[in-house]
């Protein structure tokens, strides 16, 4: 008994392991992995650029749902074997991140024939990756609850908003945009954070919660736990959607764009890769992506939105012109400190 | 996310699972040579499985400790950086604090929910277990959505407080550290009752009857005899408990909101946020030792309560 036994035993643990470290490696000739931030991204690229590619190619386009922080950390921990994903999406800060860390491949542009559509302000200054999505930072409020209708970022210090008001930590892009935000408004900016730090703690006996993500300020907003809070625009007209009072302003100073990067890893399979990208570039799926429920602003020239969206979901070049240009390439290297700083000085 | 900072946990009672193992293999078959080899080889499956997904990431967790931030070269730099920091063990006696509470709060209402397990009938049993265990069924995300609708402004608690007249404007439970200590000891009673069952159950239903036939009340025979007899029991889920607060990520998160930090969003924070990994593998490995001699003065407690004081009568 004993050695059929043993046999059984090591035969089936070794199987075992092996199963779950190759786990993915079969069938990988038409597979395309890309991850998306879930919810309404996943379901806006998986009409907008899966479901076209499947058709146009034959091959099987995988979604997974993935932050974007967590996947450049997951690129670079996969190092010379295979990432997670062969196409990534990323937004600003994780983009220049990733390509300083070396996970992206270098694009070859000619290959992407809709990327000639892109607006200037939006063309990346590496070919790194394309930006697929824009989406806009203000100010979401209830108009349901609140009488004031607030205009511009230091309006989120008035008696009326105490206790109403929500943030976001800058472990988030959001938070930090928005720690950002206020620093310019008070005179500093990326390179001087002082003034921002100082403008949120003169902000916190306002401040009913500190959400540590979009996600979770979002629910809060819909729960009613907090009314006002600096948020992106696509989670606002979400909210709005479900009948919340929900509504979003461009702050007086500015709005400020964060745009969302489609990259391609080290993965193989390049030219599927390429054409996910290219797709997603399209006219169509451009346009099918700046309807509701996902309002991403286009990134190429001459898409539409409907007329309720204008001015909202930034599609026009004079929607571009009122948004406020941030550097992430001076905001990277200083946001460790930030984060840092946030979690010994704002305590609520 | 959680899958990315769960294996903390998952490690400590990888650890405690494989020295049990060990010890039953070497006491209950000493002297048979070849029934121990045997037994030994029936571990052979979940040592290659630890050492692969346990022991090759902890070496690695050494490993990136004494890398420099930058650029080439070992160092202790990054121990120094942290242990320097008030900041770093203000975080730490937090997430300490916060895991000893939890655990205080599952024994106070694990204990009596265990008595009560072990007095009746089958089909009661069923419930108690069914309700304990259901909230492991559900995924830490939607759990903390759950106590974000209980305990924020406009929850059920809240508005039950206030029709009630105890409280006139909303108490804040949501994003504060007790609601933290109340969503993690929902989900962490099964870690403390189970073990409680056990070793409530092992024990000679003739033992309470007899106390009282001594002249105890129900009360004292409970307190008297019960009690210290189900301490075994009693730091097996505390241990387990105090394992999966510390290394609890979601729920502080969730439940805590940017309020406040533990640990673990420390370590999240400079593994996937900063990508300071050699300092996320510093701050893991700090954690992973103070949880470690926690577990080990559990267990030392256990030993001596088990051998010690019943060696210590036969002598004297």
């Amino acid at each position: 008994m004993s050695g059929v036994t043993r046999r059984a035993v090591l035969i089936g643990g070794a199987a075992g392991t092996a199963a779950l470290v190759a786990g993915r490696a079969w069938g990988q000739q038409k597979e395309l992995i890309a991850n998306t931030y879930g919810g309404g991204w996943e379901q806006g690229h998986r009409q907008a650029i899966a479901e076209p590619i499947e058709k146009k190619t034959g091959a099987k386009v995988i979604l997974i749902s993935m932050l974007a922080n967590e996947l450049v950390a997951r690129v670079k921990a996969a190092g010379g074997s295979r990432p997670p994903v062969d196409v990534a999406l990323v937004d600003d800060g994780p983009f220049l991140t990733a390509i300083k860390e070396e996970v992206f491949l270098k694009l070859p542009m000619d290959k992407l024939p809709n990327a000639a559509k892109l607006y200037p302000q939006y063309k990346p200054k590496e070919p790194y990756g394309i930006p697929i999505g824009a989406s806009v930072i203000g100010i979401a409020y209830n108009a349901k609850k609140l009488k004031t209708v607030p205009a511009a970022w230091e309006d989120l210090w008035k008696p009326e908003y105490k206790g109403k008001v929500g943030l976001c930590t800058p472990a988030s892009t959001l938070g930090t945009v928005a720690l950002l935000s206020f620093a310019k408004a008070k005179g500093g900016g990326e390179t001087k954070i002082e003034p921002g730090f100082e403008a949120v703690k003169s902000l916190l006996p306002s401040v009913g919660s500190i959400a540590s993500s979009p996600a979770a300020l979002q629910t809060l907003l819909e729960r009613g736990e907090v009314d006002i809070a600096p948020m992106w625009h696509s989670n606002t007209l979400l909210l709005k959607g479900k009948g919340t009072g929900m509504e979003f302003v461009f702050p007086k100073e500015g709005g400020i764009a964060g745009l969302a990067w489609l990259a391609v890893t080290k993965a193989g399979n390049l030219d599927l890769a390429l054409a996910y990208l290219n797709q997603g570039l399209s006219p169509e799926s451009q346009t099918l992506l700046a309807t509701p429920p996902f309002f991403f602003g286009p990134t190429v020239q001459g898409i539409k939105v409907e007329s309720q969206l204008r001015g909202v979901v930034p599609a026009a070049p004079e929607d571009l012109a009122r948004l406020i240009q941030i550097d992430w390439t001076k905001i990277n290297p200083a946001r460790p400190e930030w984060i840092n700083r946030w979690n010994r000085e704002i305590k609520v | 996310m959680d899958q990315s900072l769960e294996p903390g946990d998952q490690g400590l009672n990888g650890v405690a699972a494989t020295a049990g193992v060990a010890r039953s293999a070497r006491v209950g078959h000493r002297g048979r040579v070849t029934s121990r080899l045997r037994l030994w080889q029936l571990a052979l499956p979940a040592t290659l499985f630890l050492s692969v997904y346990f022991f090759a990431p902890l070496l690695m967790l050494f490993w990136w400790s004494v890398r420099a931030p930058e650029g080439r070269g070992l160092t202790l730099g990054n121990f120094g950086t942290l242990l320097s920091d008030p900041f770093f063990f203000q975080t730490l006696g937090l997430s300490l604090r916060l895991s000893f509470e939890v655990t205080a709060v599952t024994l106070f209402l694990g204990f009596p929910l265990a008595y009560l397990y072990t007095k009746v009938g089958s089909s009661l049993r069923l419930v108690i277990l069914f309700v304990t265990l259901l909230p492991l069924l559900t995924s830490a995300v939607v759990r903390s959505f759950g106590w974000i609708v209980l305990l924020g402004k406009q929850g059920l608690v809240n508005q039950g407080l206030m029709s009630l007249g105890l409280t006139d404007s909303p108490v804040r439970l949501l994003f504060s550290l007790d609601g933290v200590r109340v969503a993690l000891a929902q989900v962490q009673l099964p870690f403390m009752l189970l073990p409680l069952i056990n070793a409530l159950e092992q024990l000679d239903p003739s033992l309470e009857p007899a106390a009282v036939s001594l002249g105890a009340s129900r009360f004292q025979a409970v307190l008297r005899v019960t009690l210290p007899l189900a301490m075994p029991g009693m730091i097996a889920g505390a241990i387990l408990n105090f394992a999966l607060t510390i290394s609890a990520f979601i729920t502080p998160a969730m439940v805590g909101g940017g309020s406040f930090i533990v640990m673990p969003t420390l370590v999240y924070q400079s593994a996937i946020i900063t990508l300071q990994w050699p300092r996320a593998a510093t701050t893991a490995l700090i954690l992973l030792v103070v949880a470690m001699a926690v577990v080990w003065t559990g267990a030392a407690v256990t030993r001596r309560w088990q051998y010690g004081p019943r060696q210590g009568g036969a002598n004297a």
